[in-house]
């Protein structure tokens, strides 16, 4: 990823994580002040329910007390025994008194009359004698069976003297919706009634909200997707679970809200990657450009353009970076100039050291033979003829050496630009191999064992085919000398993507790390009559081809030269 | 003292001219009928409304009180040796109240329509029955209103011979019954009879439920009560497992049904007919058994729908009662108002003649007509039907202190109202 594209990517990122955190902080503090405002409204309504229940309780109770003062209750106190007389008086009673329950209990807890289900008189109501003070105790839940089935009631129980015993009177009205209604609700709340005698709701949330209340009836409030649900539990005289009554607090308003605010910060969010966007493209076109060039003077530099300058538009660490890089590369190039100078006097030197070092060996003859022929003037013409017969051949023979070595010398220096045409280097090196057949088992010389290990899909590469074969000797001819003992000289080549390989290996002496990085240097040679200049050809070859040249050895088993050469002609 | 002698004798000479006029029946007035509920046609064939039907419509024979027959619209009847042959004489000069004249032919039409198995034949002006088996209590049977002889047309329910005519109006509507000037035994003492669920004032015959209070009712009413003239049973299904009989029969408590929903009014059965119309209703035990009725029981998990007309109250009440005490001796009873395959009926006792009354009862239930000994008839009657009775109840009637002649389970012909 270039320098630009992070210096975007950091922009937008910081954008969009500031109006995510800022939207978060916003959306967590609705949600705050929404709960807060639902606690409240529950709260206020959970009061409010229990205080409409005291008033109702009171109301109960003041009607519960008028019933037991009638003259009805006095008379049935005074002959309780026979429930045929009163039967349809709880009914009379209930109905004077709007109350939905109430039943007349005989001392023996036996119903003498019962408004909400008139044919039960006769039966028990056992609960009624649990509590002795019934007339100062206010209302309280239970659970009733009717007819019809079971009802949630609040009750008042009230006694009066029947003769040796006491007459109970327990009334009430019914909890139900209609009472629910009956409270006034702010919008977005909901109230609804669950009472133990009924089947769980259908929503699984709800009954396992209700499943918790049951072994410990208690307040209980959880937040859901849609709404907060508070559990309110109605208990009975003995604190066991009756009913809950649900107050659901919408969460409409909130998640409207969240969703407002959620599509705000997008739209913001959006708007600010955008801009961001533009603005990184712009902060880092102005912030990368002097990096950009820089980058682009280095490659240059490794490009081999060494006096390749980055421009400095700044007095920042960029700038000063610019300039240091131009200090750099004008320190380069004078290292590289005095480098060359140094080593083109080395070489030359080489060269001189090459030239006196082959030139001296045939002087020496010409000199002694030139010397013998200055004395043997003194000889008889016999012996004269015979000593410049051999002089003059001697002379001729090393002025032939000292021709040949001048010829090497001029070739290398003549060699041509190379003329590239498809060339099949499988072909090459067969032909090469071919040339050296006959020596490789020559009698009186240790054999040698030529293997191709040639690429059967080798493609054909653009080269100079003479210069191709020119190299093949040369490192076919460098590898047979290392191979004064004999050996095996493998060629082998190889198709990778791009480029193929070639690579002439012997099983030799080997080569020393030192020798190694010497090789390719022009007159050096490991060999008492090389001229040094076989593998520079070789170097200078494949450099023309646009390809590389390498080699490993191990001293005592032999080397290895590696050409990679361009399959388009260029090195990639 | 001379004063107060001839004061004296003023005031009985006083008493003893109003006294006559007080007993002596007077003609005139409107006589105005509350009922319980409205009814939804007039049949004669259906007992329960044959209070008004009789009043409009008349049989060949009457029963007197004690279920013996006497002329009405036949005035002399014989039969054959073996009772398969009858001839029924008609009156003469007996006009409907369209002015049409009663004719043998027109009789021997209607009757050949509702009598099944007998073949009416008219023969001047009498009627001939002939039957393929002996039928002894024929004259009873044509008492029955089922076999009253009276015409209908689109504008009026009911055109008979009977003392009142029916004015035409709705089915369900107030009903309203004028006196029929040309009846053959003479214009009835009351111009008119106004039926009707509610009315304005006081009404001179007010009928009342069971468990009704002497105490609410209005000042001028006093309480009259027949003797029982309703049958509360439960009627179970025909696919209803037959310990279900036995085991409501052994838990309901009758006692506590007849002594507070009913008030005391009633008697607690396990018959169909009443004590004082069989002499041995004693004989169906009423104890209530829960223990044993626990047994029955496990093989009853079933729950019993049982419904009650859901205009009637005390009919509720009887069901809840029923509920409660088969789930004390676990059986599940659901009372729902309306129908249901298990219904709780009021059967009434339409004659004071026991086979008579027995026969409707048979006829209610769907049953066939019962022969033979009665005791065994109504036996196999209540096991045949699935029928649990619980309860014979009187009618209960609140009566105007202008209102003479009022006798429960009587025909209101011979009302009259003291001026």
């Amino acid at each position: 990823m270039s320098f630009r594209a992070k210096v975007m990517l950091s922009i937008t990122l910081t954008v969009a994580i500031s109006v995510w955190a800022v939207a978060w902080v916003v959306s967590a503090t609705i949600s705050r002040t929404f709960e807060d405002r639902d606690r409240q409204r529950t709260a206020a309504l959970i009061a409010q329910f229990r205080q409409e229940f005291a008033r109702r309780g009171a109301d109960v109770a003041r009607r519960m007390d008028s019933i037991a003062n009638s003259q009805a209750i006095a008379r049935i106190a005074a002959e309780p025994s026979d429930p045929a007389q009163y039967v349809n008086e709880a009914q009379l009673l209930a109905q004077e008194q709007s109350l939905d329950f109430l039943e007349i209990i005989a001392s023996d807890t036996s119903i003498v009359s019962s408004a909400e289900w008139p044919a039960r008189f006769g039966y028990k109501q056992g609960w009624v004698a649990a509590s002795s003070d019934w007339n100062h105790q206010p209302a309280f839940f239970r659970q009733l069976e009717l007819a019809e089935g079971a009802a949630l009631g609040f009750l008042v129980v009230r006694t009066v003297r029947a003769g040796e015993g006491v007459l109970y009177i327990a009334g009430g009205q019914r909890l139900d919706k209609d009472f629910l209604q009956s409270l006034p609700l702010a919008e977005g709340i909901g109230v609804s009634l669950y009472r133990a005698f009924e089947p769980p709701p259908s929503r699984p949330e709800i009954a396992a909200l209700i499943a918790e209340q049951r072994p410990q009836p208690r307040e209980i409030t959880r937040i859901f997707l849609d709404e907060t649900i508070t559990a309110l539990p109605l208990t009975g005289h003995d604190n066991a679970l009756l009913g809950v009554v649900l107050i659901a607090n919408s969460r409409a308003d909130l998640r409207n809200l969240n969703s407002y605010v959620k599509r705000t910060a997008l739209l913001v969010g959006l708007g600010g990657i955008l801009a961001g966007i533009l603005l990184s493209f712009w902060a880092a076109a102005r912030v990368t450009r002097p990096v950009r060039e820089l980058a682009a003077s280095v490659r240059e530099v490794s490009g081999g353009k060494w006096d390749a300058r980055a421009p400095v538009s700044s007095n920042d660490e960029i700038g000063q970076l610019a300039r240091d890089f131009n200090q750099m590369t004008e320190q380069l190039v004078d290292s590289r100039n005095r480098m060359m100078q140094a080593e083109r006097v080395a070489a030359w030197r080489e060269l001189a050291r090459r030239l006196a070092h082959e030139l001296k060996n045939p002087l020496f003859p010409l000199q002694i033979t030139i010397e013998n022929l200055q004395r043997s003037r003194k000889l008889p013409p016999a012996e004269f003829d015979e000593i410049f017969e051999e002089s003059t051949t001697t002379l001729l023979a090393e002025l032939d050496t000292l021709k040949r070595i001048v010829g090497r010398f001029s070739d290398f220096a003549r060699m041509p630009a190379p003329q590239p045409e498809p060339v099949q280097i499988n072909d090459l090196a067969r032909q090469a191999i071919g040339l050296f057949e006959a020596q490789f088992h020559m009698p009186g010389r240790a054999e040698i064992v030529p293997h191709l290990q040639l690429d059967s899909v080798l493609p054909k590469v653009p080269a100079d085919p003479e210069q191709m074969q020119r190299l093949l000797r040369n490192l076919i001819l460098n590898a047979q000398d290392a191979m004064p003992n004999g050996g095996t000289l493998t060629i082998r080549t190889e198709t990778l993507p791009g480029r193929i390989v070639l690579e002439i290996c012997d099983t030799g002496e080997g080569l020393t790390t030192e020798e190694c990085e010497r090789l390719f240097t022009p007159y050096y040679t490991t060999r008492q009559h090389g001229t040094g200049l076989g593998l520079a050809i070789v170097q200078s070859v494949v450099s023309d081809h646009g390809g590389t040249i390498g080699v490993s050895s191990a001293v005592g088993k032999g080397s290895a030269f590696r050409i990679e050469l361009p399959r388009n002609g260029s090195h990639e | 003292m001379r004063y107060i002698a001839l004061r004296s004798l003023a005031a009985i000479s006083l008493a003893i001219a109003l006294l006559p006029a007080a007993t002596r029946p007077h003609y005139g007035g409107t006589l105005r009928v509350q009922m319980l509920e409205a009814l939804p046609a007039l049949d004669p064939g259906e007992p329960a409304r044959d209070r008004i039907a009789s009043l409009i419509v008349e049989t060949l024979v009457d029963l007197d009180d004690r279920g013996a027959p006497h002329p009405k619209l036949a005035v002399a009847w014989q039969h054959d040796a073996d009772a398969r042959r009858w001839s029924f004489t008609l009156r003469q000069r007996v006009a409907f109240h369209d002015g049409s004249p009663l004719t043998a032919a027109l009789a021997a039409s209607v009757l050949s329509a509702t009598m099944r198995n007998i073949t009416v034949i008219a023969s001047g002006s009498t009627l001939i029955f002939e039957s393929p088996v002996p039928h002894p209590g024929l004259p009873e049977e044509l008492a029955n209103p089922r076999y009253a002889i009276y015409k209908r047309t689109t504008e009026i329910q009911l055109i008979g011979t009977g003392p009142f005519r029916l004015n035409p109006g709705l089915p369900g509507a107030p009903v309203m019954l004028t006196a029929f000037e040309e009846h053959w035994a003479g214009r009835p003492y009351l111009d008119a009879i106004h039926f009707d669920t509610r009315h304005s004032t006081v009404p001179d015959i007010l009928e009342l439920p069971v468990n009704a209070s002497a105490r609410t009712l209005p000042d001028k009413l006093h309480l009259e009560i027949s003797s029982a003239a309703e049958l509360f049973a439960l009627i179970l299904p025909v696919g209803a497992a037959p310990p279900w009989r036995e085991a409501l029969t052994l838990s309901i408590d009758r006692a506590s049904i007849v002594n507070v929903l009913f008030q005391k009014r009633g008697e607690a059965t396990a018959a169909l007919l009443p004590q004082w119309l069989s002499g041995y209703a004693f004989l169906f035990p009423t104890e209530m058994d829960l223990n044993r009725a626990r047994q029955l029981a496990p093989g009853l998990r079933q729950p019993l729908t049982l419904g009650y007309p859901a205009s009637d109250p005390l009919a509720r009440g009887v069901a809840d009662r029923i509920a409660l005490n088969a789930r004390d001796a676990g059986l599940i009873v659901q009372p729902t108002a309306g129908s249901a395959q298990t219904r709780l009926v009021r059967l009434p006792i339409v004659s004071a003649n026991p086979a008579r009354a027995l026969s409707e009862i048979a006829a209610a239930l769907g049953a066939a007509e019962p022969t033979g000994d009665l005791y065994q008839s109504e036996r196999a009657l209540i096991e045949a039907t699935r029928v649990v009775p619980i309860a014979h109840v009187p009618r209960l009637y609140g009566i105007h202190t202008r209102v003479r002649d009022f006798t429960p389970f009587r025909s209101l012909e011979n009302v009259w109202i003291a001026p």
